[in-house]
């Protein structure tokens, strides 16, 4: 089968490797681009834990398939921290929102696309954006504070 | 002492992204490794040639039982599981022959070439089928009556108890199996190191030596020869205390090849074939006397083990244990019996037959207080065993806050209050839950060991076995060495999990972690600090009393010494590093629980409590039940780790949430057909309620600080607080787990006018009734086993090629020349379906790119088309920029769509086009839609309850999934197809003519759907009922209202989706409105009109009840929206289709 070569900006930086057609987004960026944050959770498009950003927007890496990402913009968790921790990891830190982390790198995702677009969301707001990322540790309560928190929210935590 | 809010040790980690799973490592020459299983449910492997699969390309191992030792998995002692089957299978999925490759691929292709010759056996597949008479045994040698163990406890004084009591409150309660839903999916890397005769283990688990312990003894090796190391562990819950399937077939496979292995499980395996919880029913008497005292309780306890115990016996034990436990009672009997099913094997679950017990208890708690007249929290108050005193199986409650936490839920709860006002759908309820702290059953469940190492610069270094699955137990450990030394908890580097580099640990599991290792730990600081001040204490020439450690110093009258430059002067200090190691051991003796014990004496050295108190709403339309709040008050005396602890309890509350509401597994004849999250109804986000979370408790006496246990409580009061607030609300008492809407309206009085019409009067009917007769009495046996089967498919074949044509016009080419091309939309069902080998497309022709299938646009007249590659997500954002009536109904039927993540890539023609969502086809039956006419419909002799047809169903089932078809139908749009002779326009209620099966022609594609003018301002309103906010509808409905002047409804489109085949149009509701000027009667009648032409399976009748129920309240919404014509167009009673270019027609 033919290799295509597939150029994108990953986290900011232009990287480029080959693609089989029909390679999904979510193995071209863990095995071709060594970028192990987006998880393999459902493999269905339910579960959330593959979510990263493409041209803002968040989308299931399992879904989508590699060679559609030419020419665009991806972000992932492994892309998030600075110099510093972004707003949103620091909450999670600080709230504890991360227990077993491995739905954390698709959650993070998910909130950023939210607050990147919302800053000031409502907390039925948060709500429906991480509705797509299944978390069986924490009981979702301390990342919808932790998501509130970062996007320096005034409303009162339940 | 306090302990602060810390951030967890492995913080930078799991929010960087960087921590390192077992998925996430690819040593230089891995291999792949996967299963073959057997496929029914039980069976004699009658021949096994792997000779072919040997020899393909790629193959590096193929092995059989006969390749390996003849061993069993000690597990807890019962030595009934086999590595791989030998001459039988047992059940559907047991493991039979693993291979190991160089691909996926390679792999995948390899294990379609193990020839088996299957043999099937008669089988038992539950637990009625187990033990009724003359049931064929899953283990005839051990268990020829499917009994695989037994226990009958009596404790205190059972007669006198029982006379005493004068009253009895008897019931069965019910809680089904939920599965642990880790979100990391069972994952094993081996590699066998000949060299050192060493095998290398990456696997999450919280028990690191438990699954050594196990490989040691499956592979014959030295427990030494075993290194698990150390790896982020996505989430345990009891699945991966003990050895799994995988660890040890990675092993073997490694050993065989000399290279790496992994095997890891795919979501779909997950949930097929790791291990769940054990389905458990409660049989409960509680003897109580007048004044609400509950003085004798009998029980009987029966739990579904599966085909193997595992965790099985525990989870019978340990619940009829609690059940004589919990509250002060006189007198207990109660018996256990864990049975062989040929179903998947259970496994250790969060609570072990902890959160079966509560449930029983304390909804009879309820009932008890309710038969009395008492407030329940009286009763309960009245019950309970005081602090200091013993239960009659032993127990030493040396702590309780039992009373507080009840208390504390009366206040924040405004329970007074709630309870006078509760009623017409809406209630309160609480529950209580007592749980040890670590079940000391054997003496190595209450030893842990500990080194802690301090290096001349000051560093600290914590040596623990443990493991953190997310519970915390890092942050634990740290805080309790922290504390004692005068330290940062940050300053405290961890050395864990590494089986090789670190001291014994028996691992997490009931609820052991922080007493057993916490107090291992906090031994070895405390022995740890008394050599710093000793050794401080002579450096600076003072008594040791009044040396403090505090900031990394030592202090001793305003002079201070850094701690590692006492450590390094230490007479014991080694290359200037002083390390101290401990072993220590709770201090209580064990109290064996296994079925043959007793069972009396003090479990554990400590007992946490728990009180939750909920609030719900319950749909009296549809039977769904809303928790609107969630109080949940603990005592787990000193609090350790404030963020993990709180953190503990709101995801128990909500894995409790999902045990009352909807999770369940479901099986079919020992087949399961729920496996995947789409069908395993986990909790969301947006189910959760706001959960408080109080702290109450003392410090506890024994508990290392004064702490207790809390992960594992936490999930117990829940589910009976849900189900005693909806008997609050609606004085139904629900006594089976999960609390569905079918059950919840099975409950409830039905609605008279829900109700089919009469089979005689349905000629048409009578064939489908007749089919329906004969598929209990044969007919089902004989399509499953004489119906041709499916050919097998043969090598997956990969794609292709993906092309991406630039419009419409290139796209039909692209499809017309291409064999085996099939349109992609977004891919969110064409690609899952391919990986689960529905869907063998060799091109896709992605349509994304189609700039002409991309447009969105109002046309002259008023009408507006959407151009069909469109995503939900654009076509929802331009919809309500329009903004009209119908637009904005549309948006909202967009929104209930799946997740923000799927709306985002998937497209209004994918979501048209999308297969059929039947579980049973989806989990890969072969059934009559997929392997043709001789096949059977396995959902019609299933578990068929949601997502099932109860109108018009034939052969096939099941029903049309696309929410956008009901609303598109119901609003009257229009589809616009486009192939090879042109573009045609197709009525949307006219797209399909069977479920998910769309009357498109070859090469055809949908190009936009198109909604007219005078359909956008009419009144609309849809609505939506599934089992989750992202699930696919039980029913969805649509209507369209067009009102003369007088509030007359001039005419009525009403379409019901989820109901049948294909969206449906309720005539019947439509001519009940038609002419009229609506109340609130008229709609009532208009909702259930629609009914009488329904032919329910024998499950789904409630889907009658629950449509209507939502049909009523989409009426009424659509009534209450007037239709609102912009200025300058005009209002025109008939249906116009608006002035855009008529499509050529075909």
């Amino acid at each position: 089968m033919a290799l295509k070569p597939v150029t994108l900006t990953l986290n900011g930086a232009e990287r480029a490797a080959f693609t089989e057609d029909g390679e999904n987004l979510l193995e071209f960026l863990r095995r071709r681009l060594g970028d192990l944050s987006p998880k393999y959770g459902c493999g269905q498009g339910s579960c959330g834990a593959c979510t990263v950003l493409l041209d803002g927007a968040p989308v299931l890496a399992c879904l989508t398939l590699a060679e559609s990402v030419a020419g665009r913009r991806v972000e992932t968790a492994a892309g998030l921290a600075g110099a510093a921790l972004h707003p949103l990891q620091a909450a999670f830190v600080e709230g504890f929102a991360a227990q077993c982390g491995y739905c954390t790198p698709g959650m993070l995702m998910a909130a950023k696309a939210l607050i990147d677009a919302n800053p000031r969301p409502s907390r039925e707001e948060v709500l429906e954006a991480i509705s797509g990322n299944l978390c069986r540790c924490t009981g979702y309560e301390p990342i919808i504070a932790a998501v509130m928190a970062a996007a320096g929210s005034t409303e009162r935590r339940a | 002492m306090s302990y602060p809010r810390i951030r967890h040790p492995e913080w930078a980690e799991r929010t960087g992204g960087t921590l390192r799973y077992a998925r996430d490592l690819f040593p230089e020459g891995l291999l792949v490794g996967k299963v073959l299983r057997c496929p029914h449910p039980a069976a004699r492997i009658a021949a096994l040639d792997l000779a072919e699969a040997r020899r393909a390309p790629g193959v590096a191992a193929v092995l059989a039982a006969a390749d390996l030792p003849d061993r069993a998995y000690r597990d807890y002692g019962q030595l009934d599981r086999p590595a791989l089957a030998g001459g039988c299978a047992v059940w559907f999925g047991q493991e039979v022959a693993v291979l190991a490759a160089a691909t996926e691929e390679a792999a995948a292709a390899a294990l379609d070439l193990v020839r088996v010759e299957w043999d099937p056996l008669p089988h038992a597949a539950s637990v009625p089928e187990a033990l009724s008479p003359g049931a064929p045994a899953v283990h005839p040698q051990r268990a020829p009556d499917n009994v695989a163990t037994r226990t009958d406890r009596r404790f205190g004084d059972p007669a006198a108890a029982r006379a005493a009591a004068g009253r009895v409150r008897r019931a069965r309660y019910g809680c089904g199996p939920q599965h642990h839903a880790c979100m990391e999916a069972h994952s094993a890397l081996a590699r066998w190191d000949p060299a050192t005769g060493t095998l290398h283990i990456w696997t999450p688990t919280q028990s690191p030596r438990n699954v050594a312990g196990e490989l040691a003894h499956m592979l014959g090796l030295a427990p030494e020869r075993v290194h698990l190391h150390r790896v982020g562990v996505g989430g345990d819950f009891g699945a991966r205390v003990k050895a799994g399937d995988v660890e040890v077939l990675a092993a073997h496979l490694s050993m065989a090849t000399a290279r790496p292995v992994a095997i890891r499980l795919g979501r779909d395996e997950e949930f097929a074939f790791a291990k769940r919880q054990h389905e458990t029913w409660v049989e409960l008497a509680s003897h109580f006397d007048a004044d609400g005292r509950v003085r004798f309780r009998e029980a009987e306890v029966t739990v579904d083990n599966g085909a193997f115990i595992q965790g099985g016996s525990n989870q019978m034990s340990y619940c009829t244990l609690l059940l004589a436990s919990q509250y002060r009672l006189e007198g207990a009997e109660v018996r256990g019996r864990s049975v062989y099913t040929n179903r998947r094997p259970g496994g250790a679950f969060r609570g072990a037959g902890g959160p079966q017990a509560a449930f029983a208890i304390e909804s009879q708690m309820d009932e008890i207080a309710a038969e009395l007249g008492l407030d329940p929290i009286d009763l309960r108050l009245r019950n309970l065993t005081p602090e200091g005193g013993t239960t009659i199986t032993g127990w030493q409650i040396a702590s309780s806050g039992a009373a507080a936490c009840l208390q504390e839920v009366r206040r924040r709860l405004d329970w007074d209050r709630s309870r006078a006002a509760g009623g017409a759908g809406r209630g309160v309820g609480v529950a209580l839950a007592m749980h040890v702290s670590g079940a000391i059953v054997s003496p190595p469940t209450g030893r842990a060991g500990v080194a802690i190492e301090i290096g001349r610069n000051g560093g600290v270094v914590l040596s623990s076995g443990c493991a953190d699955p997310g519970t915390g137990e890092y942050a634990v450990i740290a805080q309790l060495a922290a504390g004692e030394l005068g330290i940062a908890p940050e300053a405290v580097a961890l050395r864990v999990m590494d089986t090789a580099e670190t001291p014994f640990d028996p691992g997490a599991g009931s609820s052991r972690a922080t007493m057993v290792t916490g107090g291992a730990v906090l031994a070895g600081a405390r022995a740890m600090a008394e050599a710093l001040r000793l050794q401080a204490a002579a450096m600076l020439g003072v008594d040791p009393g009044a040396v403090r450690l505090e900031g990394g110093m030592a202090w001793a009258g305003g002079r201070s010494l850094p701690l590692g430059k006492i450590a390094a002067v230490h007479p014991d200090a080694a290359g200037g590093t002083l390390r101290i190691a401990r072993e220590t051991a709770v201090p209580v003796p064990a109290v064996p629980m296994t079925h043959a014990d007793s069972g009396f004496g003090n479990l554990s050295p400590a007992y946490a409590f728990a009180a939750h108190g909920v609030e719900v709403e319950v749909d009296r339309d549809t039977g769904a039940v809303r928790v609107l709040r969630v109080v949940a008050v603990h005592d787990a005396g000193t609090v350790v780790n404030p963020a993990g602890a709180e953190g503990q309890v709101t995801g128990g509350v909500v894995m409790g949430l999902g045990m009352a509401l909807s999770e369940q597994l479901l099986w079919q004849d020992g087949r399961p057909h729920v496996t995947g999250f789409v069908d395993y109804a986990m909790p969301r986000a947006a189910d959760v309620p706001p959960i408080e979370v109080v702290f109450v408790g003392r410090p506890d006496p024994l508990g290392p600080a004064g702490a207790k246990s809390v992960s594992e409580v936490a999930l117990m009061p829940t589910a009976a607080a849900v189900a005693n607030a909806i008997a609050h609300a609606t004085g139904i008492r629900l006594r089976d787990l999960p609390m569905t809407p079918d059950r919840v309206l099975a409950a409830l009085p039905p609605r008279p006018g829900v109700r089919p019409a009469p089979m005689w009067r349905r000629p048409g009917r009578w064939w489908a009734a007749a089919v329906r007769r004969a598929y209990p009495r044969g007919l089902f046996a004989l399509l499953h086993r004489l119906g041709p089967a499916r050919p097998p498919e043969g090598p997956r074949l990969p794609v292709a090629a993906v092309l991406r044509p630039a419009d419409a016009a290139a796209a039909g080419r692209a499809l017309a020349v291409h064999e085996a091309a099939a349109p992609l939309g977004g891919g969110t069902d064409l690609l899952p379906l391919r990986a689960r080998g529905l869907a063998a497309p060799r091109v896709l022709v992605a349509l994304s790119g189609c700039a002409d299938l991309r447009e969105a646009a109002e046309t002259a007249g008023g009408g507006l088309q959407l151009g069909a590659a469109l995503t939900l997500a654009e076509a929802e954002a331009r919809l309500r920029a329009w903004g009209r009536p119908a637009d904005v109904t549309l948006a909202e039927a967009i929104d209930a769509i799946a997740t923000p993540q799927l709306r985002q890539t998937a497209t209004l023609g994918g979501n048209l086009c999308q297969a059929n969502r039947c579980q049973f086809l989806r989990s890969g039956f072969d059934c009559y839609k997929r392997g043709g006419a001789a096949r059977p419909c396995y959902a019609l002799a299933g578990d068929h309850r949601y997502h099932h047809a109860v109108i018009g169903g034939g052969r096939c089932q099941s029903v049309t999934p696309s929410d956008l078809a009901t609303a598109l139908a119901g609003l009257g749009a229009d589809i616009l197809a486009r192939g090879p002779g042109g573009t045609r326009r197709i009525p949307a209620d006219a797209f399909y003519r069977g479920p998910g099966e769309t009357v498109l022609r070859d090469g055809e594609i949908v190009a936009a759907i198109r909604l007219g003018a005078a359909d956008r301002d009419a009144a609309s309103a849809y609505g939506k009922f599934a089992l989750t906010p992202d699930g696919f509808a039980v029913a969805s409905a649509c209507a369209l209202l067009r009102l003369d002047g007088g509030g007359r409804v001039g005419s009525a489109r009403i379409v019901l989706g989820g109901v049948a085949a294909t969206p449906w149009r309720a005539r019947a509701a439509e001519d009940e409105l038609t002419g009229l000027r609506p109340g609130p009667g008229t709609v009532a009648a208009a909702a259930e009109a629609w009914t009488a032409a329904a032919h329910p399976l024998p499950l789904n009748g409630w889907k009658l009840a629950a449509a209507a129920g939502l049909l009523r309240g989409v009426l009424a919404r659509a009534l209450a929206a007037p239709e609102m014509p912009p200025a300058g167009i005009p209002r025109t009673p008939v249906r116009g289709r608006g002035h855009a270019p008529e499509p050529t027609a075909t």
